[in-house]
């Protein structure tokens, strides 16, 4: 079940919107909430509702453990304990494929010929979200920053809390505790159910309006046996660009405007990343949850930027390349991090050594044009397609006559028969670009509550209901 | 921007545009003019209120839906809503199986041809010449392991009717996993859901399924583009969904006698060898590839990367019926142009779907002693057929499906 479905739009929500405002017992709340939660990610993939389970009593019972004793070893110990186990789950399920293939690869190099045990692992949907959300849970105890929940209940419904459970934005324990704590006295507020609404059809427009139109353009440029040529590299790797944004911000917007029609209000997870100055910018502005995360988990305990230029550089590398590795098993994530890694170090070196200042549009264009060139990786099968692609994008394949563009870089919308010409594919191009640059993003628009917008509203709900037959996935599902 | 009240108004709350409050006083007793109730209406519909706002939303959607599902129940243009509609295809699955279950028991087809399209000119008139044997030819449009599976299940367990023969066309993609994932029924023809006789049939399909699929279909935008285009543009008229007797596109023996090539009916003229097809199919592969555009691609259904075990385990049920009622099979590999088979050897994994086929329907051979022959017509030309012979690049003429017959009549023999 996805958010842009049939079974989702016209019978999950309905039901779960009827009956969290019907329910008016905060437990009865609580476990209505959490076996829908269960039942949507049981839908999606049944067989790892188990490990979800896991997961979630292994921190439960960790986060209290933690705060039990005063023992500084012991609580290392129960920390130790909730990390390995959540960090060995993603290892054995995303990561077991990938590193027996390399390794066995690797020692192939120098002459081994070693038959590793291959197991085709499926992986376990959302496994890199829920397994970070609940991992800071202890991590926070630990730290001190938050106490342990006795209910075993509510920490379950936070965890498998379905808005956000597949694809962010990651939701710490701290975020959530007092939200879940005041449903006790919950009172349904309009006005916040009125920006969910607005945020779930913002959401569902960009996922089927914009991002599954600009995908096959895309797949042009990625997925053929081909090298692709100058225009259909650039073209497909700045659809691509597109697409992976308007997707993924998508999935958050819809997760926000979840969240706010049952009164929850789930931290802000994009926030015009495109038009950042620089990397860093950047990267305070695209999956803005992920980058936290990585930043109090892993870049601060690493030493931050405290001890020295060297260091600060390398703490940047890695994290980077390990947020590169938490998007996928492929050395094309682990090429896209350290190429972002490379990009944090020089904006980092710049800053130190220089107080050049570039026009900010110029150096918002030189920002995007990196972050395009990393998406190559990002999207590309293999290493050699990325190459290839990139190889293309320089002209090392030739450039098409301008009449290839309206010969093949067509587009079509979802529900509608016609396929537009690539004249009427690059005037859309250019429109998603002056959207991306120019208007504000789902949460600057505002919220208007006319009547006559609610029906507008309705309407537009309805037609992208018309679209739903072909359910395309959200890209960060994979992960 | 205040809005002008009536005289006498005492409406002092949310009267007016953008929220302001107006003035004036209204005197209760007086009906309000037009233009009164008319500035009210206006007015409430563009003052800021979260709870008008989120009913205009729920209703307005609920009210669409609705809409949408009633104009595509009306329309009914693929046949989900009962027989009477706007018919856009022809359901070949429903009107032969109509055709069939109004036959006598006594005339029921001693010989029994399932497949695709491209089994449809396997005359049944030349199976009677060369076996002796009464025939139906049961092919339907993308006719697939499932569509075998149905259609041997309703003569043996619906009509009580054993055939003696049924030769089963298979192309490649008979057994390929769904291109198009339908959310409820990912893989099947809506045409087959359609034909309830057959479907039934089906493992899987029950009616809550079968309504929810209707359902969510009426409200794909592609039912509603075509239900708008058959209501509006072409004006048809609702109708009950011809049947067999009076088809354009059949013969009442199953056999299919319209062919379209490049927006032309081409079948007067491949049958009389009138028309080559070889030079116009050499001529697009040509333009194709100057485009950039790979000619295989037109035919996406040869583009597949394996097998799908459900569709194999269909095929696997239908020989067992076949061996459980002494119903003997005899599989054809469907033929395609020459030039085709060419390209898909080339560019896709057709070789190796062949010889994954091949392997399959031996296997088949040896565990199924109903099995009695297998034709491989896949290669047109080492088959000794004639290049000319296709209708398009897929469907084969008469000369080269008698040609494919006779094969099968020197495989077989009925008592």
């Amino acid at each position: 079940m996805i958010f842009p479905s049939y079974i989702f739009v016209l019978a999950f929500l309905p039901l779960v919107l009827c009956g969290w405002y019907l329910i008016r017992s905060y437990r009865a709340k609580l476990a209505f909430l959490t076996a829908m939660s269960y039942v949507f990610y049981g839908w999606l993939d049944y067989r790892f509702v188990a490990l979800m389970l896991a997961s979630t009593l292994l921190d439960y019972h960790c986060g209290r453990k933690i705060a039990e004793t005063n023992s500084p070893a012991t609580r290392k110990r129960w920390l130790i304990c909730s990390i390995a186990g959540n960090l060995g789950s993603l290892g054995f399920f995303k990561y077991y494929g990938f590193f027996t293939q390399s390794c066995a690869e690797l020692l192939a190099v120098i002459g081994i010929d070693a038959s590793l045990p291959v197991l085709n692992v499926v992986l376990p949907l959302g496994i890199s979200f829920y397994t970070f959300q609940s991992m800071s849970y202890s991590i926070d105890i630990y730290r001190g920053q938050c106490k342990p929940t006795g209910d075993l209940l509510l920490f379950t419904a936070y965890v498998s809390m379905f808005p956000q459970l597949v694809a962010g934005p990651i939701v710490r324990y701290s975020d959530i505790e007092n939200q879940l704590g005041t449903l006790r006295h919950q009172k349904t507020n309009h006005e916040q159910i009125c920006d969910g609404a607005w945020l779930f059809v913002i959401g569902l427009v960009k996922k089927i309006w914009i991002a599954d139109v600009l995908a096959p353009v895309a797949a042009l440029a990625f997925d053929t046996e081909s090298s692709p040529q100058m225009i259909t590299a650039w073209v497909g790797t700045l659809c691509y660009t597109f697409q992976i944004y308007f997707d993924f911000s998508a999935y958050s917007d819809m997760a926000r405007g979840l969240g706010l029609m049952m009164g929850f209000t789930f931290p802000i997870n994009f926030n015009s990343p495109y038009k950042s100055a620089n990397i860093s910018e950047f990267w305070n502005r695209w999956h803005i949850t992920l980058s936290h995360w990585l930043r109090d988990y892993l870049y601060i305990p690493l030493g931050g930027s405290r001890c020295g230029t060297v260091k600060t550089l390398r703490n940047l590398g890695i994290t980077m390349f390990l947020g590169g590795l938490w998007h996928g098993a492929a050395w094309t994530f682990v090429v896209w991090g350290v190429f972002h890694g490379a990009l944090l170090m020089t904006h980092a070196t710049w800053k130190r050594l220089t107080r050049v200042q570039l026009n900010r549009t110029l150096a918002i264009g030189v920002t995007f044009v990196s972050v395009m060139v990393g998406w190559v990786f990002f999207r590309a099968h293999s290493l050699e397609g990325a190459g290839s692609v990139l190889a293309g994008m320089f002209g090392m394949h030739g450039a098409e006559p301008f009449s290839y563009v309206s010969a093949t870089l067509g587009i079509s919308f979802p529900g509608i028969y016609e396929q537009f010409s690539g004249m009427h594919g690059l005037a859309f191009l250019l429109f998603v670009t002056v959207l991306t640059f120019g208007a504000p993003n789902s949460e600057e628009i505002p919220k208007l509550r006319q009547p006559i917008v609610g029906v507008a509203m309705g309407t537009v709900a309805v037609c992208t209901l018309t679209t739903f037959m072909n359910e395309t996935p959200f890209l960060y599902f994979m992960f | 921007m205040d809005v002008p009240c009536a005289p006498g108004c005492q409406v002092a709350s949310v009267n007016s545009i953008d929220g302001q409050v107006c003035g004036g006083l209204v005197d209760a007793a007086r009906p309000a003019s037009r233009s009164h109730v008319l500035r009210r209406v206006v007015a409430a519909v563009v003052t800021p209120s979260p709870r008008a706002f989120l009913m205009c939303v729920c209703g307005t959607f609920v009210l669409g839906v609705l809409v949408l599902f009633a104009f595509s129940v009306y329309v009914n243009p693929w046949g989900d809503f009962g027989k009477t509609g706007f018919h856009r295809l022809y359901n070949a699955r429903l009107a032969k199986a109509d055709y069939i279950d109004g036959l006598a028991p006594s005339d029921l087809p001693e010989i029994v041809v399932m497949g695709s399209s491209n089994t449809m000119r396997f005359r049944p008139a030349t199976i009677s010449r060369l076996m002796g044997k009464s025939a139906f030819n049961f092919g339907v449009f993308w006719g697939r392991a499932e569509d075998f599976l149905c259609i041997t299940h309703h003569f043996v367990d619906d009509l009580q009717h054993k055939p003696k023969l049924v030769i089963v066309g298979i192309d490649t993609w008979s057994f390929a996993p769904a291109m198009n994932e339908h959310p409820v029924f990912p893989g099947i023809r809506r045409r087959l859901l359609n034909a309830p006789q057959l479907s039934r049939h089906l493992p899987g399909v029950g009616w809550t399924k079968r309504a929810w699929a209707n359902f969510i279909d009426s409200l794909s935008g592609q039912q509603l583009a075509l239900s708008w285009k058959l209501f509006w543009d072409d004006r048809h008229e609702r109708t009950e969904a011809p049947r067999l007797e009076s088809s354009e596109w059949f013969e009442t023996d199953g056999t299919r006698v319209r062919y379209f090539w490049e927006g032309n009916e081409v079948f007067e003229a491949v049958e009389t060898g009138a028309y080559s097809i070889t030079e116009d199919i050499r001529r697009l592969i040509r333009d194709s590839s100057q485009s950039g555009v790979r000619f295989v691609d037109q035919f996406p259904m040869y583009n597949f990367d394996r097998m799908d075990q459900t569709k194999i385990d269909y095929m696997v049920e239908t020989l067992d019926v076949c061996q459980r009622e002494s119903i003997q099979v005899v599989f054809v590999i469907n033929p395609v142009h020459p030039l085709l088979y060419q390209q898909l050897i080339a560019h896709t994994r057709h070789p190796q779907h062949l010889e994954e086929l091949k392997t399959m329907l031996s296997q088949f051979r040896r565990d199924y002693s109903v099995v009695s022959g297998i034709i491989d017509a896949s290669d047109i030309t080492t088959f000794g057929g004639d290049p000319d012979g296709f209708f398009d690049p897929m469907h084969p003429a008469t000369r080269n499906c008698d040609l494919i017959l006779e094969r099968v009549a020197a495989e077989v023999h009925l008592n």
